[in-house]
């Protein structure tokens, strides 16, 4: 485990402050991250894209949050429906973003339906413009995390005491009253952890996503600070920022999971 | 006080309003259900039908087996994924039950760094990670691969078996070391049988995340003698990039491993992945 993960972590470290090509560095300090990284042509677009990911994860998680009080509050098939939206959690990205290609590319299913409806006039290629890419990038995403959290709000709301809800309903609490102020407050561990991991597959591990839907392009409309990563060491040769570019990720991820541990701690407190 | 008349006063409408919902609500779930399956639905047809033809065929198979050697990949992928496997329940059992039931000094920094390495994502350190292993020549090695996939899982192997050893009484130890045992017997012969289902769930866990994985793979296992099944796909849909049958039948291969061990272990799973937030 030090040699696998310890080392390269050191290693990372070390030559992030390097211009190094894989087989020669030379120290260079901060420069990669203050010129390379910072003032590179792209990297305006490229932090968007990331935002444009990370902005749409809340909205991705409170429809979840809304299937999951739906599904818990027992409904006919619910069985049949958790097990259905638990599905593509089983998929590799690979798959999903194939799935996705087929979907979204010209000849695909969307335009097929598109067509089929007579909308044929909105029917365009949707992953070979800027705009439309990145949204189908962001709707993929949130589509393959929907059963995850899902799944993980629904085991949050099995601790909680069914009787609160019998006597909320007696005071005549709606359910979007009951969502707010029982279930919201009282799973917000859960939530956090729902958040957190979804934040961290953002930001580290749709690489294989991009890869197979629109390989960062059209230029660099869906390119992520992981997926540039990748271009600058293999594509570019640039060892040195890509490292950089791996601390940088590494420490958004430190911050987003010690905020998971405090609030999680914090939580602890303000229950006992 | 008006509170309550209204709220007597309302009740039959209520009612009335909250059976309406119960349809919205069903038709919404049956949407979202539909949101999600569509894709896949939509991956089965096309497997079966070529661009531009109608009706459907087994042509785009055709395709995907000259063109791939997708029996040979997946035979890739399982092996990876099983070793890793193995390997992540050895050392995360082995870690886990020292960690929960023997004290010896740094075991507190020891247990904190092993789970620390869930935090780190695995494309901070790949470049170094890779760099180092081309230059002693472990590229395309089974066991260096399996090796590395281990190490980047035990973190999650390690936190899964120290909370599941917690759980259980030292009272089962302490009266086997009285009766003379050795910490390997009391291993092997108490902890071992008792903790198989958190195994179960740490392996197929493991087996699920390297079937999948792609950037180690594509990295590491380079070549058609070794590329993996997700590698050997994800090419496939970059080359044919017009004509995407052939790739849509790969995906149906190989999603099939994954998706039969998933509803199959679906229960443990969960239980797996909320584990730490749930005590």
């Amino acid at each position: 485990m030090l040699t696998c993960i310890g080392l390269p972590l050191g290693q990372a470290l070390y030559y992030s402050l390097t211009d190094w090509d894989g087989l020669t560095s030379t120290f260079v300090g901060l420069s990669n991250y203050t010129d390379s990284i910072f003032r590179d042509p792209n990297i305006r677009q490229i932090v968007t894209n990331n935002l444009v990911i990370l902005l749409s994860i809340p909205f991705g998680v409170a429809v979840s949050f809304v299937i999951a009080y739906v599904l818990y509050r027992g409904v006919w098939g619910g069985k049949v429906f958790r097990a259905v939206y638990f599905l593509p959690t089983a998929f590799s990205w690979v798959v999903i973003g194939i799935a996705a290609r087929g979907v979204l590319s010209y000849h695909g299913g969307l335009n097929g339906l598109l067509g089929t409806i007579g909308l044929s006039s909105l029917g365009q290629d949707w992953l070979g413009q800027p705009q439309t890419a990145l949204a189908g990038i962001v709707v993929t995403f949130n589509w393959a995390v929907l059963g995850l959290n899902t799944v993980i709000l629904l085991a949050g709301m099995a601790t909680l005491d069914q009787s609160v809800f019998e006597a909320a309903q007696l005071d005549g609490a709606g359910h979007l009253r009951m969502m707010r102020s029982i279930v919201l407050p009282w799973t917000r561990r859960f939530v956090n952890l729902a958040m957190v991991i979804t934040i961290v597959a953002a930001l580290t591990q749709i690489f294989a996503l991009i890869y197979v839907m629109t390989s960062g392009g059209p230029g660099y409309a869906t390119t992520t600070l992981e997926f540039f990563l990748y271009q600058e060491a293999f594509n570019n040769g640039s060892f040195g920022i890509s490292a950089a570019l791996g601390i940088i990720l590494l420490t958004i991820t430190l911050v987003v999971a010690g905020f998971q541990l405090r609030s999680g701690a914090k939580k602890e407190d303000s229950r006992l | 006080m008006s509170a309550v008349t209204t709220a007597t006063g309302v009740r039959p409408v209520r009612r009335r309003r909250f059976r309406l919902s119960r349809g919205v609500v069903l038709a919404a779930l049956l949407a979202v259900a539909l949101i999600i399956l569509a894709p896949f639905l939509y991956v089965i047809l096309a497997a079966f039908q070529v661009e531009g033809q109608s009706g459907y065929s087994t042509a785009n198979w055709t395709t995907l087996f000259q063109s791939l050697p997708l029996g040979h990949d997946m035979v890739n992928s399982a092996i990876l994924a099983v070793g890793s496997a193995f390997g992540t329940v050895i050392i995360g059992s082995l870690a886990g039950f020292a960690f929960a039931k023997l004290r010896f000094p740094g075991s507190q920094v020891l247990l904190f760094c092993s789970i620390g390495t869930v935090a780190i994502p695995v494309i901070s350190i790949i470049v170094p990670e890779y760099v180092n292993a081309s230059k002693v020549g472990l590229l395309g090695s089974y066991p260096s691969t399996i090796l590395l996939y281990t190490a980047f899982n035990s973190g999650l192997g390690v936190f899964f078996m120290t909370t599941y050893f917690r759980g259980l009484p030292d009272s089962l130890i302490e009266s086997a070391l009285v009766d003379g045992s050795s910490y390997v017997r009391i291993f092997r012969r108490i902890i071992l049988p008792l903790s198989l289902p958190a195994m179960v769930t740490v392996g197929v866990l493991v087996f699920i995340i390297v079937w999948n994985d792609f950037l180690v793979a594509l990295l590491f296992m380079q070549g058609s003698d070794t590329q993996t099944a997700s590698v050997g796909l994800a090419t496939l849909a970059s080359q044919h990039s017009a004509n995407l049958g052939p790739v849509m039948a790969g995906s149906l291969v190989t999603t099939i491993p994954g998706v039969v061990t998933y509803v199959f272990f679906q229960r443990y799973l969960v239980a797996g992945l909320t584990a730490g937030v749930e005590r």
